[in-house]
């Protein structure tokens, strides 16, 4: 039941957005995560919706694929809207016993889903086109740049890909144990909260032992092939930055100019300004 | 701190077995709050808390967040990302200290429960915090909710989870430590 599981979202179509540069795809990522933040009317949202669909279109990735993505957030936008219709003080539209709803709130409803549905899109797409281990890649080269995390850069992604190496063998790990567990009487299935979390001790520590003595071995490895951290290490699959990754760039910066104008346009667009 | 690559392939086999934990088990603990769920994701984050000291719980932490946030729980995205760095991340910094200056029983038990109060106390501000500037929603919305929900639900979570990082702690640096001391001898020789 565990085996063929897949982790992560990773989505391989070929097309051209999955084959831009991670680097590229973490740094638009990143602006458009900003750039979300300051959209104040609905032109803004109007444009990054055209935006992500072009992007969409162009991933390959099924639409409904995307939108099941947003599936596990439903209950927070619900709660979001209702707070915010309800919550929200200004001119009243309709009155429904002790709940008010508001123009402000309306306006304000509106714009947070829409925020949240474009926050989680938006970062979906570099997930589905972008392979965890190619993911880690553009994370050890951006984090360069952040102080402090600085000094941890290749240690942290090294962790990264070796985890994400590790989670399908744990996984098969797991099932063993519970299946020894299960032959021994143990019952994983029943129980309250506190019953549940007792089971899980039989379960944890003999994985925690096995996961360790995984890592001893694979260090004695690592260590036996000269592993010597990040400096002077070279790399069998090397990054490279082509012209597509300088075109979007120069399109990232044109989506940040456009979208940084849309706030400032007076004409209101459903709701008055 | 110079990270060895004995260190490094422990921290790493402790995130994917945190990232297997959450994608293994998690349900909700209030059904009022359905989007608040337990999952045992802390628990290998706590042990490595204990064995690598406060910074090499922080790093395992931002590994863990990282990683959970482009898998399991892709959903909720950046915002899943920090909050479950500053929770896990306020946890481990107090928890690691307490043990790193006192390696003993007592040591792990207080520092658990540091931790959880710390976490506690954390995620309480942070979600009046951060929660109204993600989700727009006027603080006075949020406030109501910090006592009857935010504060219980993490005490519950860290309190299971730091029961558990006691117990399963206990006996796996029992069995790691005869192994050490096995490769000590082998070495002497």
């Amino acid at each position: 039941m565990l085996k063929d599981v897949t982790i992560g979202q990773y989505y391989p179509t070929g097309s051209v957005i999955h084959k831009l540069d991670p680097r590229t795809k973490i740094l638009f990522t990143t602006a458009f995560v900003v750039m979300l933040f300051f959209l104040n009317n609905l032109w803004g949202y109007l444009a990054t919706f055209l935006i992500l669909a072009t992007i969409t279109l162009l991933s390959k990735i099924p639409v409904g694929y995307i939108i099941r993505g947003i599936k596990g957030l439903v209950l927070i936008i619900m709660l979001t809207v209702v707070l915010n219709l309800f919550m929200t003080p200004g001119t009243v539209v309709a009155t429904l016993g002790p709940l008010t709803v508001t123009l402000e709130g309306l306006k304000v409803a509106t714009y947070m889903a829409l925020r949240l549905i474009f926050l989680v899109i938006g970062t979906s797409i570099m997930t589905l086109t972008t392979s965890p281990i190619d993911l880690t890649d553009g994370m050890e080269w951006c984090m360069r740049y952040i102080p402090f995390v600085r000094r941890y850069a290749h240690e942290l992604a090294m962790m990264m890909s070796i985890a994400l190496r590790f989670i399908p063998t744990l996984m098969e790990e797991t099932e063993r144990i519970m299946k020894a567990q299960k032959a021994r009487g143990a019952n994983f299935e029943t129980g309250n909260i506190i019953s549940r979390a007792k089971n899980l001790i039989p379960i944890l520590i003999p994985l925690f032992i096995s996961a360790f003595r995984r890592a001893d071995e694979l260090a004695t490895a690592m260590e036996a092939r000269c592993y010597r951290g990040g400096e002077n290490r070279t790399r069998m699959k090397q990054l490279s930055f082509e012209f597509r990754d300088g075109a979007s760039l120069v399109l990232m910066v044109m989506m940040i100019v456009g979208l940084y104008l849309t706030t400032m346009i007076q004409i209101p667009l459903v709701f008055p300004v | 701190m110079k990270i060895k690559t004995k260190q490094l392939t422990q921290m790493a086999v402790l995130a994917a077995m945190s990232i297997l934990l959450v994608y293994l088990i998690h349900f909700p603990i209030f059904p009022a709050a359905p989007f608040l769920e337990y999952d045992p994701a802390d628990i290998p984050i706590f042990i490595g808390a204990f064995m690598f000291g406060p910074l090499g719980g922080l790093i395992l932490t931002a590994v863990v967040c990282v990683l959970q946030g482009v898998t399991v729980s892709s959903a909720s995205g950046i915002i899943g990302i920090l909050m479950h760095f500053f929770a896990t991340g306020s946890f481990v910094l107090v928890a690691g200290n307490v043990y790193k200056r006192n390696r003993t029983r007592k040591g792990a038990v207080i520092g658990l429960a540091l931790g959880a109060v710390t976490m506690t106390i954390t995620m309480a501000l942070w979600n009046i915090a951060i929660t109204p500037f993600f989700l727009g929603i006027p603080v006075e919305a949020v406030l109501p909710m910090i006592l009857p929900i935010i504060v219980p639900f993490n005490l519950i979570k860290a309190g299971i989870n730091s029961v558990i990082t006691f117990v399963v702690y206990k006996s796996v640096s029992k069995v790691l430590g005869l192994e050490i001391q096995e490769t000590k001898i082998a070495e002497s020789k």
